[in-house]
């Protein structure tokens, strides 16, 4: 009973085959949606000091989202 | 909320180095993190992770850490108000910021001309027969669609070796060399879905194998063919459970295995991909401190899509000082 649900467990812990065949569609299981990266429509700067730059030169404050790992990057 | 925050210049950063760092952009942040939400915190971590509203000049005007937007509208309210009161000397400063770039240092500016710059998605793939696990602390929505990306670099002659060599025909095959392939299994092929976590050790790659077959070539592009399969695999004692366990860690055992496929287009002419695309699937197992599985620990299966993407190259691989650029 255990040598027939090992290999069973192990099926489902792992994706089947990458192959031509499904892999558009585990790209797309992947990518974000639209919703999920709206955040990205926010004309973001990517470091501290251009937003200083562009701050002074258009006279406004600035709005800076700071996480460990870059918010644009891997948090 | 948005249409405060049109008021502002936005920008989002690595709080880590701005923290830690000693150049100008660090010692400005630095003096304004200690104006607001977590100023002078040292337990359970010295993190100064937030939202800040600031002058160019320097000058905190209000911060907050929240998913709330009404609070983040009225951190920026508030922000606003404050910023009303300031003259225009003391909310933009005497000095041009730009005769400082020159003294900032981050690992941005170690990204080369022509080099290739990915974006790396991460996900969770569904479990056959359902699978999730429960989720007593109410975070299962997140948890269970939860992705994250990073970003993976190239130097320009790095990503030559994704391809046969000149003049490549159909049929050429090459194995790209395994440094650039465990560089990929170390830094990028780690389950960061539901949070960061770390790399993996040289040590701890069990196999990396990637090669790039020609499909066809038109004289001055050239397509290709990727496939590949990794394994890593680490055994020690770390923590599991953010803060829970840091004190107090087990041991435990952690790793990812996949098999790649993915095509790519080089432009002979420029010397760049101009389309690359690579997906990575397979398992995970195992947990670290900050990734959200120590409840989860699987194995589970996970996918990887690797793609092309220019506004990679301005944010730096969370593993980057892995790849020994200086």
């Amino acid at each position: 009973m255990i040598g027939f649900l090992l290999p069973l467990s192990l099926a489902l812990a792992t994706a089947p085959e990458l192959t031509d065949a499904n892999y558009a569609a585990t790209k797309r299981l992947v990518l974000p949606s639209a919703e999920e990266v709206a955040y990205r429509e926010i004309p973001w700067k990517a470091a501290l000091w251009d937003a200083i730059v562009e701050a002074r030169d258009t006279d406004r404050p600035i709005l800076l989202w700071a996480m460990n790992g870059h918010p644009l990057g891997c948090t | 909320m948005q249409r405060l925050a049109r008021s502002f210049v936005p920008v989002a950063d690595e709080v880590g180095r701005l923290q830690r760092g000693t150049d100008p952009e660090c010692v400005l942040f630095q003096a304004v993190a200690e104006k607001g939400h977590y100023a002078g915190r040292t337990e359970p971590t010295n993190t100064r992770q937030g939202t800040y509203a600031l002058t160019p000049s320097g000058i905190f005007l209000a911060s907050v850490n929240t998913r709330s937007p009404k609070d983040m509208a009225r951190m920026l309210e508030t922000a606003l108000e404050k910023w009303k009161t300031l003259s225009r000397d003391d909310r933009l400063g005497v000095a041009d910021p730009r005769a400082t770039t020159g003294a900032i240092e981050r690992y941005e500016s170690l990204f080369p001309a022509g080099g290739l710059a990915l974006r790396v998605t991460s996900r969770d793939l569904p479990r056959a027969g359902g699978g999730e696990p429960a989720e007593p602390r109410g975070h299962r929505d997140w948890r269970v669609k939860a992705w994250n990306q990073d970003t993976a670099w190239f130097k320009p002659e790095e990503a030559r070796e994704l391809l046969p060599p000149a003049p490549a025909k159909p049929g050429d095959r090459r194995e790209v060399p395994k440094p650039l392939v465990d560089r990929i299994v170390r830094a990028h092929l780690i389950d960061n879905v539901r949070g960061q976590t770390t790399c993996y050790a040289e040590t701890e790659v069990v196999a990396a194998s990637l090669a790039s077959t020609v499909e066809a070539e038109n004289g001055n592009r050239v397509f290709v063919r990727l496939d590949g399969a990794t394994r890593a695999a680490a055994k020690g004692q770390w923590p599991v459970a953010g803060f829970q366990d840091m004190t107090a860690p087990k041991e435990h055992e952690r790793g990812m295995e996949t098999t790649l496929l993915g095509r790519a287009e080089f432009d002979v002419a420029s010397g760049r991909f101009v389309a690359f695309e690579l997906v990575a699937s397979g398992s995970r197992w195992g947990a670290t401190q900050y990734n959200g599985r120590e409840d989860d620990p699987g194995p589970a299966p996970i996918a990887f899509v690797f793609a092309l993407d220019e506004t990679a190259a301005a944010v730096a691989p969370a593993w980057h000082w892995i790849y020994g650029w200086k």
